[in-house]
């Protein structure tokens, strides 16, 4: 439902960053209106290239074509999108007809950690006198109720985005600065009209959080008659929205990153890949079988019958015939082994093993390839500091792989977890480890992956297990992780020394794929912490590093300053020299 | 010279100090003339009634001094000085800015610290992650 907007009445509209407050299907006015912004920050105007249409019939201006009928006259409204756009159009109709809103200036709200920045245009327009474009920024307070009262803090905008430094205190009909228009793209010095076209700005408010609220006031001001007849939309470019840049650390009264909205710092996301397309469950030729031990050994027992335990002579008999008919079908079996996970299942079927049909049914493997999750932790930081970085180490255990390095990095104030996804035909794995970290800014990526085999494999024949034992069969080794600790990077030279003393302690070592299925099979993560030896008064007598750029008015107890300008202070040389190493060593304020 | 004598309670590494008991004497500044250590002779012995005194504030220097009395008889004493470059440009420092390097309460946890000392030994922890893998299953490959 359109909302009319009444001349020289106040809004306000609350917008929270990612959508609008209101939804308006057609707003218009009778007259000009204009968004004010409630204190907003100084900007500044990013001018958009011209858009000028031309037709023999009509004069043309950026945004606005004026229609000579008299008759169509267009309102504008404020039409808002939901998806992060405040669209703006300003109106200023001298006539009250009603058709559409069209949009002029389009806001885009992001996602920005700045100040706000808003622009906004407020387009004077009367026919037949002189106009003036008023451009608001910066804090601008509620303006004064009436028309032709051009509000505080506005500026009058030129051709070409340049403004005027002499800012009118009051801009009425008659005293504001006419702007060039242009007739098929000709600039035409010369008009019965007199209208004033105006580049097209390009707007962005920037919210800083999700939480923050930009409140906007606005209100209409009279601002007599226009006729215009369409108004164009802008092809706007789309907005640089950088994201959201946290301080890495308390930043109490510590200094903020220097800002560059165009710098990504995310990290993307590398989830696990999907499994390979061509497995040997889906070729056809081999067949598959989960069977649990008594269908096992019931297939053993067809493939060698058990003569001795014939009841009857023709029991023996046809036993014996059995076993020299089934002699060569140990032949068709492949493998045979034991994998620490459960293959992806489907519906029963009759082992077959060359051209016996066993008649023993077991579940039929469908996939090569079976995923397995071991879940995830969650940790927060331990000393809410440094100390959790330099003065920690940890490793990860891993199930058939062993122990592995990582960095504090991976699971500080983080998720760390462990997903396997094996091959079941042979009994490889991948292990990955995906982490996600406000501190390194990691955000659900895999930060390392590490294969290997686990699978034992039930020996068929003499042969067979032969080979096992030498290591040709099933002789994946898992990943060898060594004793070997991650460097202590930065800390401390007490809390490395500390943790660095026992030096580097191997934990686990290279092991074939069967002694890998008797490992621990859980994953576990073991962190070593240096345990801090702070006196009670540390504070108090050494400080804590700052590295905070301040007004010295501003800070109280003990400090240490490492270097200070001090130009001006009424002492000899030598004096400064002392006062300089005074303050180096630290003193009290 | 007017010279106003103070007792200071507080380290000589305060910017702000406590001084209490102030005094003012004259005395005369000796040749060579020191803004810096200046040797300040006043008459009478002092050393037993103003002993306590340890710092100074001299108008003419505008300066304060850390100080310590002698008496050289009983007519003449000696006080000599040595400038509080802290408290004498306490004024000027509270208006500068500055990069503080360390502050008791002002400061960053994740800034590494030297001074970090901790035990010989380490805490060592192990977290469990919840599932583990131990589905043993058995897959039969076969030709047929």
């Amino acid at each position: 439902m359109a909302t009319i907007f009444n001349s020289n009445t106040m809004y306000e509209v609350t917008v929270t960053k990612g959508c609008l407050a209101k939804y308006y299907d057609v707003v218009y006015s009778d007259r000009a209106c204009a968004w004010l912004v409630e204190n907003a920050v100084p900007f500044n105007i990013i001018p958009l290239l011209n858009d000028f249409r031309s037709d023999s019939s009509h004069h043309w201006w950026p945004l606005f074509k004026y229609g000579t009928d008299g008759v169509n006259y267009v309102d504008y409204g404020i039409n808002f999108e939901q998806q992060n756009d405040i669209i703006i159009v300003y109106s200023a109709n001298y006539f009250q007809t009603i058709t559409n809103s069209t949009e002029i200036a389009r806001f885009q709200i992001g996602s920005i950690p700045s100040s706000y920045n808003i622009y906004f245009i407020y387009f004077n327009h009367e026919r037949g006198t002189s106009s003036a474009l008023y451009i608001f920024y910066g804090n601008v307070d509620i303006i004064g109720v009436g028309p032709y009262t051009r509000p505080n803090n506005t500026r009058i905008m030129q051709q070409n985005s340049q403004f005027l430094d002499s800012p009118l205190t009051d801009c009425g009909i008659g005293s504001s600065i006419p702007l060039p228009y242009y007739t098929n793209d000709t600039l035409d010095t010369e008009s019965y009209f007199q209208y004033y076209p105006f580049k097209v700005m390009k707007w962005s408010l920037y919210t800083y959080n999700p939480y923050d609220t930009v409140r906007m006031i606005f209100q209409t001001v009279q601002a007599g008659s226009i006729d215009l007849q369409y108004v164009y939309s802008i092809n706007n470019e789309d907005p640089v929205v950088p994201t959201p840049e946290e301080p890495p650390f308390d930043p109490s009264g510590d200094e903020p990153y220097p800002e560059n909205p165009s710098r990504d710092d995310t990290s993307d996301d590398i989830p696990i890949p999907g499994n390979p397309l061509i497995g040997v469950t889906t070729a056809g030729f081999i067949n598959v079988y989960s069977p649990g031990m008594n269908a096992l050994q019931g297939l053993g027992d067809i493939l060698f019958p058990n003569v001795a335990s014939a009841t009857d002579v023709m029991d023996a008999i046809l036993k014996l015939c059995q076993t020299i008919a089934n002699q060569n079908l140990i032949n068709y079996v492949i493998d045979c082994h034991v994998i620490p996970v459960t293959p992806q299942l489907g519906t029963n079927s009759n082992i077959k093993v060359g051209f016996r049909d066993t008649g023993i049914s077991v579940p039929v493997v469908t996939n090569d390839y079976v995923d397995a999750t071991c879940g995830s932790l969650n940790l927060a930081e331990w000393f809410n500091g440094a100390a959790d970085y330099s003065a920690t180490r940890s490793k990860l255990y891993l199930p058939f792989i062993g122990f592995v390095d990582t960095k504090p990095e991976f699971w500080q104030a983080g998720t760390i977890s462990v997903d396997y996804k094996f091959n079941v035909i042979d009994g490889s794995f991948m292990c990955y480890i995906k982490s996600s970290s406000s501190k390194s800014n990691l955000s659900n990526s895999i930060i390392a992956q590490y294969a290997g085999n686990a699978c034992m494999h039930l020996p068929l024949t003499g042969v067979n297990y032969a080979q096992m034992v030498s290591g040709i069969i099933g002789a994946g080794v898992a990943a060898v992780a060594t004793g070997g600790t991650s460097a202590v990077l930065g800390a401390a030279a007490s809390a490395a020394n500390t943790l660095m003393r026992g030096g580097d302690v191997q934990q686990s070592n290279g092991y074939n794929s069967t002694a890998a299925l008797m490992g621990v099979r859980y994953p576990f993560l073991m962190i070593e912490r240096a345990v801090p030896a702070f006196p009670g008064k540390y504070g108090h007598d050494k400080g804590y590093p700052s590295n905070i750029t301040t007004n010295l008015g501003n800070v109280s107890g003990y400090t240490e300053i490492e270097d200070i300008d001090l130009s001006g202070i009424p002492l000899t040389q030598g004096e400064l020299e002392e006062l300089r190493q005074l303050l180096a060593d630290g003193v009290y304020f | 010279m007017n010279i106003t004598l103070y007792v200071n309670t507080s380290d000589p590494k305060a910017v702000n100090k406590t001084l209490t008991n102030d005094l003012n004497i004259s005395g005369i500044a000796k040749d060579p003339l020191d803004m810096v250590n200046p040797v300040i002779e006043v008459e009478g012995d002092i050393v037993a009634s103003l002993g306590q005194y340890n710092y100074m504030y001299i108008e003419d220097y505008a300066r304060y001094y850390f100080i310590s009395i002698t008496g050289e008889s009983y007519r003449l004493s000696t006080i000599t000085g040595h400038c509080d470059v802290l408290s004498t440009s306490k004024n000027w420092l509270k208006l500068r800015q500055a990069t503080v390097s360390r502050n008791e309460s002002l400061y960053n946890a994740y800034l590494e610290d030297p001074n970090f000392s901790s035990y010989a030994y380490t805490n060592i922890v192990l977290k469990k992650f919840p599932t583990a893998v131990n589905l043993d299953s058995i897959v039969l490959m076969t030709v047929g």
